[in-house]
């Protein structure tokens, strides 16, 4: 019996297929208050009636599948979702949308120590780590500052950028007025990680680099006259 | 009224301008000298500001962060400031790395680092080196060679050196440490030509600014003139899988090099900065008879100029073999390394040459050297620059345009970037990829672009921050600013010129770039 049950198992692991994420994009359009709308689209191929576990990268709560082929359901799964696909072979692309928190949060200075940053800054940080088995072929995630906010600086991006590439890890965009900051991987295996550290200030300048520098110039142009001034 | 008589041209007897203990380059701050340069400093202190508060306040471009907005303006403000010198150029720097600070544009500790850079070490450790050739008199020994071989008349003495520097480029790769070695050679013969800093004449700035376009445009001659062209090969194979040879950069790169130079030996002593016939002929009381007396006169090797030999060859040995370093000894003596060995054979107690004191470091060009360094990094940290390039290119529709029109457009901004650049390794790692990537996408084969753009990439000649021989020669304080970026862009533009018509003839011909006038595909 055990002679033909093993070739039986081995066959079924052989013919089964790996669900293989081909494209995993996410945007974030981060709230005044610190939370996140995120619409997330991929695409994925799977056998039949396969269950998957999909990572989130996010702290999140209220999924909802938006759009996505007939028979395909979501449920929240920790911090991943799980994603049952659709009775027929094939590669599907739906999308999902979730509330991502704590996405725009001011830096946390613990009593004792000194800020790094000032009070006005927040902090946008994405970490997402690839807990799915197979490798996601290209992933992406986008987050939109609110109105009236810019990105200061790249604090981190990782995985930092390989030779063959000629594209930054984290790319600044704009959109709707809005800044942008998106972090794209290609070949994400199991086990890698992708993160984003930025900070984000007003957009607006203080006045008093204007009112200082004009009055620093036109001092100058005072006292040193004399530079210019003919002796005769 | 009448006209103030003309100044007489001072005369000098050879002792006097042989006297390089006298010729010191660490506590120099240059004077105004005519109106122009004195309106210049005048306008260029609010001038500066004017443009930081534009920058700053200017509306953010798409893909630029905060930090690299105020770089970006910090960096606007100095260079306005290290050409009109409102400032001596060192107290731009220290006012460059505080703006850096306040405007959040780069943590305290990346600012403070720089001055622990590799190319701080190697300038401080060869500018020990070069004391040592002047204490032993081993650089006028040679200087008094030089001129007596090749010095009789004022165009031998400039093609002399365009030699000596196309012999030295591929045997020492850190063009500071090739810049120090012959920097005592170049005063002395400046001196001998009637050029000091007092007194700077047109053969004093033709000297300095054809030496200095030589270390750095013949070090593009080899694929190992410094470690910028490496990388570029690198990205290259990486990124094309298409490996250039030692001899496909040379085939390449030499000959435009070299006509780069022969040219511009020609149109600065004609043109740029002509030279007056009275001063074509060495300016020593006696003539060149009593430099031949006194080069004679100097006997035979003292012991201290065979110690300095000595020393120097050891540097020198190490300098060149770095390639053998790790099958040798286990370990890769870097550049800096060499002289800092060569520094402790040169300050050694009771055998040594030096005493530390007797050692002229100009600390002040260190200073502006690190405030420069921390300038481009902040620009190369923020994405500043790298934004600059790509917007530069996205706003030039290059896909509706002959391969010769884009070729000549991506090779002006390669050539030119370098103003805004404060390392050759920088401006490589940000443009290269870029180049190869656009060239891609525009069906060009890569490497048509990309080589040629490779050979650019030492051509540092427009200001005294672009480069370390830069800071170095304008030490020295025989030309300004404006006059470094008249002669650098007069050799980058021919440099130019030459690139494009290679590549519209004999690039085409050796396989490297397609037709000149073949549309994208």
């Amino acid at each position: 019996m055990s002679r033909l049950l093993l070739p039986l198992l081995l066959g079924t692991a052989l013919c089964a297929a790996p669900a293989e994420i081909r494209q995993y994009a996410t945007r974030v359009d981060i709230q005044g208050d610190g939370s996140g709308r995120a619409t997330a689209t991929v695409t994925l191929a799977g056998d039949p009636s396969d269950t998957v576990e999909i990572p989130v990268g996010f702290k999140a709560r209220g999924f909802a599948l938006t759009e996505g082929p007939k028979g395909l359901k979501l449920e929240p799964y920790g911090s991943a979702i799980r994603v049952v696909l659709p009775p027929e072979r094939g590669a599907w692309t739906f999308t999902f949308t979730f509330t991502a928190l704590d996405t725009f949060i001011p830096e946390a200075v613990p009593e004792g120590e000194k800020a790094r940053i000032p009070a006005t800054s927040r902090v946008v940080r994405h970490a997402f780590v690839q807990t799915f088995e197979d490798p996601i072929a290209a992933y992406s995630v986008e987050a939109v500052l609110p109105p009236g906010y810019r990105f200061q600086a790249i604090k981190e991006a990782l995985p930092k950028v390989r030779k063959t590439e000629s594209e930054p890890r984290v790319r600044l965009g704009r959109t709707d007025g809005r800044q942008t900051a998106i972090l794209r991987v290609t070949r994400l295996k199991q086990g890698d990680s992708a993160a984003m550290t930025l900070e984000a200030t007003p957009s607006s300048r203080s006045i008093l680099w204007l009112v200082t520098g004009l009055a620093i110039a036109g001092l100058y142009l005072f006292l040193f006259r004399d530079m210019v001034q003919s002796r005769h | 009224m009448a006209a103030e008589a003309p100044a007489a041209p001072p005369s000098h007897s050879l002792q006097d301008l042989l006297d390089m203990e006298k010729m010191v380059l660490s506590s120099k701050t240059r004077e105004a000298q005519s109106p122009t340069e004195k309106w210049m400093r005048y306008l260029g202190f609010p001038g500066g500001i004017l443009l930081f508060l534009l920058v700053l306040y200017l509306p953010a471009g798409a893909g630029l962060s905060g930090a690299a907005q105020t770089g970006t303006a910090c960096f606007a403000l100095a260079l306005v400031w290290w050409v009109t010198e409102p400032f001596p150029t060192y107290v731009t720097s220290l006012i460059l790395m505080f703006l850096l600070l306040v405007t959040r544009t780069s943590p305290a500790k990346p600012i403070m680092d720089v001055l622990g850079m590799e190319v701080i070490w190697l300038n401080l450790l060869a500018f020990i080196l070069s004391s040592m050739l002047v204490k032993t008199r081993l650089a006028k020994r040679m200087a008094l060679w030089l001129i007596i071989k090749f010095g009789r008349k004022a165009s031998w003495a400039l093609l002399a050196f365009v030699i000596l520097q196309l012999a030295l480029s591929p045997l020492i790769p850190a063009t500071a440490a090739r810049c120090v070695m012959t920097l005592p050679l170049i005063i002395v013969v400046g001196t001998i030509y009637g050029s000091t800093e007092q007194t700077p004449n047109n053969f004093g700035k033709n000297l300095l600014l054809l030496n200095l376009a030589g270390i750095s445009v013949l070090t593009s001659v080899t694929m190992t003139g410094s470690s910028a062209n490496l990388v570029a090969v690198g990205f290259i194979q990486s990124m094309t899988g298409h490996r250039v040879y030692y001899m496909d950069w040379m085939i390449a790169g030499a000959p435009i090099a070299i006509l780069t130079m022969l040219i511009m030996w020609f149109l600065g002593r004609k043109f740029i900065f002509p030279i007056a016939p009275e001063d074509q002929f060495p300016k020593v009381e006696g003539g060149l008879e009593l430099v031949e007396r006194q080069h004679k006169a100097m006997g035979g090797f003292s012991f201290q100029e065979k110690k300095a030999l000595v020393i120097f060859g050891v540097v020198l040995f190490l300098w060149m073999t770095d390639i053998f370093h790790m099958r040798w000894f286990g370990v890769e003596i870097s550049a800096p390394f060499a002289a800092l060995v060569g520094a402790v054979l040169v300050l050694f107690p009771r055998y040594g040459v030096l005493q530390w004191s007797e050692a002229d470091i100009p600390w002040h060009l260190l200073i502006f050297s690190a405030g420069a360094y921390a300038g481009g990094l902040a620009l190369e940290d923020t994405g500043a620059a790298e934004w600059g390039v790509r917007t530069l290119f996205g706003g030039m529709n290059l896909r509706s345009i002959p391969f010769g029109a884009a070729f000549t457009i991506i090779m002006a901004v390669m050539m030119y970037s370098h103003l805004l650049t404060t390392s050759k390794t920088v401006r490589t790692i940000i443009l290269i990829p870029i180049i190869i990537t656009m060239s891609k996408a525009l069906g060009w084969d890569p490497v048509s672009m990309a080589l040629p753009a490779a050979l650019c990439i030492d051509w540092v000649v427009g200001l005294p921050i672009s480069g370390k021989p830069n800071v170095i020669l304008f030490s020295t304080n025989q030309y300004t600013v404006g006059e470094n970026f008249k002669f650098g862009m007069a050799t980058c533009t021919v440099g130019m010129v030459l690139l494009v018509l290679s590549a519209a003839t004999w690039f085409h011909w050796i396989g490297i770039t397609p037709s000149f006038w073949a549309m994208p595909q």
